[in-house]
């Protein structure tokens, strides 16, 4: 009986003790220790942006969340939905706005991921270590402009101090509840995070957000939060490396499925493995809605224009290759408004212009006096800081969305340029998407747990 | 006597192991649960639905 007992209270020591021997931070989780171990953890997010089995639905967007960002928006043309295959897919944003609660979860596990690398990567002067930690660096920045754009309203720099902005985490800590920042330091903190992976120069592919990726989305964010200076330099940097495709080169590079070519600087599915099942599945639903009329009419030059064929065929179906990609034509669009709201129409027009002549056939540069007129039915009316649209900002958005139709531009486009209201009829029923909608909800969980964290306007049941 | 206490003392050392993984998390709820409600779609009135005939009409010429 003594034994018996003595054997007891060796198996409660041992099991007891155990539970401290592992380092546990994270609930239910390690920390790593190696710089091995740290890119294992950051591997798995790279793996899903190139895996579409694995699916991406916050980081970069896989297809199916590329397409859907283009049925919310009004490139294609909803009351045209063709039935019964339409009926699976999205009538408008008011579909799936709850969706993006998941998604606001799932941006900060990469976050809290990103935190634990840069908390706890002791390898800081190895290759694979700088390697690492710029990537972690990088990512968090992605997702934390990812969380800007869906989640607070558009920028307005008049009440930047007032806006609600993001809940900054900038260390792991499981416990944490930390309530909204304003929108000055969430940009603030963004932009900090950009520039701290820049600093690492990392140029190493595989880890997918290099030193030009980084400098990319700052480009983004200078230009979503109206640093119209700061972008254009950061643009200009990113053009000149990364110079303008056309011909057949730009068709080559935008048909490519698989590989990064010419002026992409980050692009989907490259590293993954080569199966189309879920790809093939969004191509055709992408087909079960004709793209809109006014999208169409955009094509002055039809078949002058690269793109018009490129886009969609006699029946206005979708055959655009679905891409969640970065490149650098964004960035000559981004200097042609930025110089357009600084004022300055000749840099503007010439940048506009250097777009257009590589997809246009005998392409006549725009000049001031030749601009199309506004279009007063158009949906967007204002621009992006509130004023009404001159012909020359409209020509730019104009660009812009012929350039990245299918591309999940459209949608950001309305949410930053005013927020248009418009309505879609489905079933014999009308679907408005109301100006709340740009504005995804926090999870209702984090509002009801109590801790302070605002929800967004319109979200109150 | 000591028989029972060696018992009631071993017993109350395993019931020790076994609380010693009590989850201090409580579990996610169910997001089904926690959606949002959007404003209902309304039927389109008359004009509305001219609208959108004509729009279809526009498409079916535009793709003979």
């Amino acid at each position: 009986m003594k034994n018996i007992f003595y054997i007891l209270v060796l198996i409660v020591a041992v099991c007891t003790s155990c539970k401290e021997y592992l380092d546990v931070k994270p609930k239910g989780q390690t920390i790593p220790e190696t710089a091995e171990e740290f890119s294992a953890m950051l591997q798995y997010h790279l793996d899903r942006i190139d895996n579409e089995d694995m699916g991406d639905y916050e980081i970069m967007g896989d297809s199916e969340n590329v397409l859907y960002y283009e049925f919310f928006s009004d490139n294609l043309d909803a009351s045209l939905t063709f039935y019964p295959d339409g009926a699976r897919s999205p009538v408008y944003i008011g579909s799936k706005i709850n969706t993006f609660q998941d998604k606001y979860e799932d941006l900060y596990k990469v976050i809290g991921d990103c935190n634990i690398i840069i908390d706890n990567l002791e390898e800081k002067n190895t290759e694979l270590g700088k390697k690492v930690l710029a990537t972690a660096y990088a990512l968090r920045g992605v997702c934390y402009y990812n969380l800007l754009r869906l989640f607070c309203e558009p920028y307005d720099k008049s009440k930047e101090q007032e806006m609600l902005g993001l809940s900054v985490v900038e260390r792991f800590d499981v416990e944490a509840r930390p309530v909204r920042n304003n929108m000055k330091e969430s940009v603030d903190f963004i932009e900090k995070t950009l520039k701290d992976a820049i600093t690492f120069h990392q140029t190493d592919q595989t880890f997918r957000f290099t030193e030009d990726v980084a400098k990319a989305y700052l480009a983004r964010l200078y230009f979503w939060t109206q640093q119209w200076d700061k972008a254009i330099a950061v643009s200009e940097e990113i053009l000149e490396k990364y110079p303008l495709q056309e011909g057949t080169a730009y068709l080559d590079m935008m048909q490519a499925r698989y590989d990064q070519k010419g002026n992409t600087i980050l692009k989907s599915y490259v590293y993954g493995p080569r199966g189309d099942w879920s790809y093939g599945l969004s191509l055709s639903e992408s087909k079960v809605r004709p793209v809109s009329e006014e999208l169409v009419n955009l094509f002055v030059e039809k078949g002058n224009d690269v793109r018009y064929e490129l886009s969609f065929d006699k029946k206005r179906l979708n055959t655009k290759r679905i891409c969640s990609c970065v490149r650098s034509d964004e960035m000559c669009l981004i200097i042609a408004e930025s110089y357009a709201h600084k004022a300055d129409a000749a840099n503007a027009l010439k940048y506009l212009n250097l777009l257009r002549s590589k997809r246009i056939t005998g392409h006549v540069p725009y000049t001031e006096s030749t601009l199309p007129a506004v279009d007063a039915d158009a949906l967007i009316k204002v621009d992006a800081t509130g004023k009404p649209l001159t012909p020359l900002i409209s020509a730019i958005l104009n660009e812009r969305r012929k350039e990245f139709y299918m591309e999940a531009d459209r949608w950001f486009e309305l949410k930053r340029n005013g927020r248009p209201e418009f309505w879609v009829a489905a079933n014999g029923s009308k679907y408005e998407t109301l100006k709340y909608f740009y504005t995804a909800p926090l999870p209702k969980e984090d509002i009801d747990f109590g801790t302070g964290v605002i929800q967004n306007e319109g979200y109150t049941e | 006597m000591k028989k029972i206490g060696y018992l009631l003392v071993s017993s109350f050392l395993i019931a020790l192991c076994g609380c010693g993984d009590v989850d201090e998390v409580p579990p996610r709820t169910n997001n089904l649960t926690t959606n949002y409600l959007v404003p209902k779609p309304k039927l389109l009135t008359a004009e509305e639905r001219e609208a959108i005939n004509e729009r279809i009409a526009r498409y079916n010429e535009a793709i003979q």
